[in-house]
């Protein structure tokens, strides 16, 4: 039995009482660090297709993954959420809305409005906005996201190509990084191929030099990489060169390491601490802003926490650098006063 | 309190001293219970001294069905201390966002000390041989595919048998270990157990 699953099991019995704590920031080398975190997730158990409820339900222990529902719910609300990141000492963190009926389901820009205001010191919002009929839609949707934005705790933009099935160098969806352009928001845009059933996995889809196009083309608009293109499905770097390789040579272009350091992505860690070498070594810490995508199960931000932190130490990262990964580059990058 | 409770049932009880794990030749015996998360019923018959026939229905939550038969041997190690091995065959059925189904295959080994309070300690090692459909969905068009995957259970039980009358036996354990090779949280059980004559 892995160390992980039994503290998994002992958050499952105890998450009732992590929730009501202050945070007491990341612990990094002798150092109390502030922290955020920029991408988590929210939503309604139903709203989820059968496919990925089963993906999910997996990673629950027997017998909890027999009856998810009730136990998913209580995590990915406002107040399970805030109790995992009590838990992992963070001050903030960021619930993304999600437009992926083929794949992870639907977690409308109004829920998660209605999820931030239950706790709006510690919660803020990424929007997004449906494109399956994107030929009639586009300027209804488009007026959707904008509407969105214009709740003062909702700071950007989440898309996922592979996820919402529409190619990265399609000028057809271009209005959306010219309207976050206009706004002066930016774009989180998942890279790399995807676990989830119902995903894409060709490299239009995936791959984040399809998006260069795109970044060239809106200077003013901000692309965040996330998952700094990790192949999920074969546990490789992927496209890990591609967005160094962006992010070193436009000033727009920003990086996002979640997910893919869990046990269960990278099981010994050497890809996820390979990711925090190279950023080093190119010089592009201030360009890295910390992510867990969670809380996919309790206790997941705290055990994503501690393997971030041990990556960063091993990739000889001071605390001041730190400190900028996990919550100096997104107060810059998104505005918010830490 | 419960092992105050429990000492003066069997201070009352009349109960004999053999063992509770498997019945004696010629008697049925047949064992409910209810717990987290499993609820069930096991029934047993042994045509003669060397071995038993079983037959056993378990539900965790509703959800997850398991059903076997089985034989069981017992072996007397002294007038006390007993082992007990027992093999099985059955089927799982589980619904709900993480369906499951397939055939399973099990062995178990449980040694116990009989007595008015009758410990045990028992391991088991089930396997469950699934069948599932793989849906793969790409630009070309969605496929399904069906494919076999094997999960085990294992895990073990520490838990006491208290008989009350000479035909009514109390069973309480603690289980723990592995259901379809993930972690699963510890549980348990509190039963009853009836068994005719000898």
């Amino acid at each position: 039995m892995s160390k992980s699953k039994c503290l998994m099991a002992l958050a499952v019995l105890n998450i009732g009482a992590t929730g009501c704590s202050d945070p007491q920031g990341v612990e990094y080398d002798g150092v109390v660090l502030q922290a955020v975190d920029m991408h988590l997730h929210t939503g309604e158990w139903s709203l989820i297709p059968p496919s990925t409820q089963q993906y999910l339900a997996e990673r629950f222990p027997f017998p909890l993954n027999l009856i998810p529902e009730a136990l998913s719910e209580s995590a990915l609300s406002a107040e399970g959420v805030v109790g995992q990141l009590d838990g992992a000492g963070y001050d903030l963190g960021v619930l993304f809305a999600v437009y992926a009926p083929h794949s992870v389901g639907i977690a409308t820009n109004e829920y998660v409005i209605s999820q931030i205001d239950e706790a709006p010191n510690r919660l803020y919002g990424l929007a997004s906005l449906r494109v399956d009929q994107w030929e009639s839609d586009e300027e209804s949707e488009l007026l959707a996201l904008e509407t969105a934005l214009q709740h003062p705790s909702m700071i950007g933009i989440k898309l996922a190509h592979t996820h919402q099935h529409f190619r990265m160098d399609d000028p057809d969806y271009y209005s959306i990084y010219e309207l976050a352009g206009e706004l002066q928001t930016p774009v989180y845009l998942h890279t790399g191929a995807s676990p989830f059933p119902g995903t894409l996995t060709d490299a239009p889809y995936t791959d984040p030099a399809y998006l260069e196009e795109a970044i060239t083309s809106y200077p003013d608009t901000t692309f965040i990489l996330g998952h700094v293109g990790y192949n999920f499905t074969k546990k490789e770097l992927g496209s890990l060169e591609t967005c160094l390789s962006l992010a070193a040579t436009y000033d727009n272009v920003y990086l996002e390491p979640s997910a893919l350091g869990s046990s269960g992505s990278d099981p010994t860690g050497e890809n996820y601490r390979e990711i925090f070498r190279r950023v080093h070594e190119e010089g592009l810490i201030h360009k890295i802003i910390y992510g867990s995508d969670g809380p996919q199960f309790p206790g997941f931000l705290a055990s994503y926490t501690s393997r971030t932190v041990e990556a960063m130490l091993a990739s000889g990262y001071t605390a001041e650098e730190a400190q900028m990964v996990l919550s100096g580059n997104f107060g810059a990058v998104f505005g918010v006063d830490l | 309190m419960i092992s105050v409770a429990l000492l003066s049932l069997v201070s009352l009880a009349q109960a004999d001293e053999s063992s509770w794990s498997s019945p004696a030749p010629g008697q049925f015996q047949i064992e409910a219970y209810s717990g987290f998360p499993w609820h069930g019923v096991k029934a047993s018959y042994a045509p003669n001294s060397e071995v038993a026939v079983t037959g056993h229905i378990e539900t965790a939550r509703f959800r997850r069905l398991e059903y076997r038969l089985g034989i069981q041997k017992p072996w007397s190690l002294s007038e006390r201390w007993s082992v007990l091995t027992s093999l099985s065959v059955g089927g799982v059925n589980q619904w709900g966002a993480v369906p499951r189904q397939g055939a399973q295959v099990g062995a178990e080994l449980t040694i116990s000390r009989s007595g008015r309070v009758e410990p045990y300690f028992s391991l088991h090692d089930r396997e469950l041989f699934a069948i599932e459909a793989v849906e793969t969905q790409s630009a070309e068009g969605d496929e399904t595919t069906w494919s076999s995957t094997q999960y085990y259970s294992r895990g073990g039980s520490l838990g006491v048998r208290v008989p009350l009358r000479e035909q009514i036996c109390l069973d309480i354990a603690l289980q723990g270990g592995f259901v379809d090779s993930s972690f699963a949280i510890p549980s348990f059980k509190l039963g009853l157990s009836w068994r005719t004559d000898s």
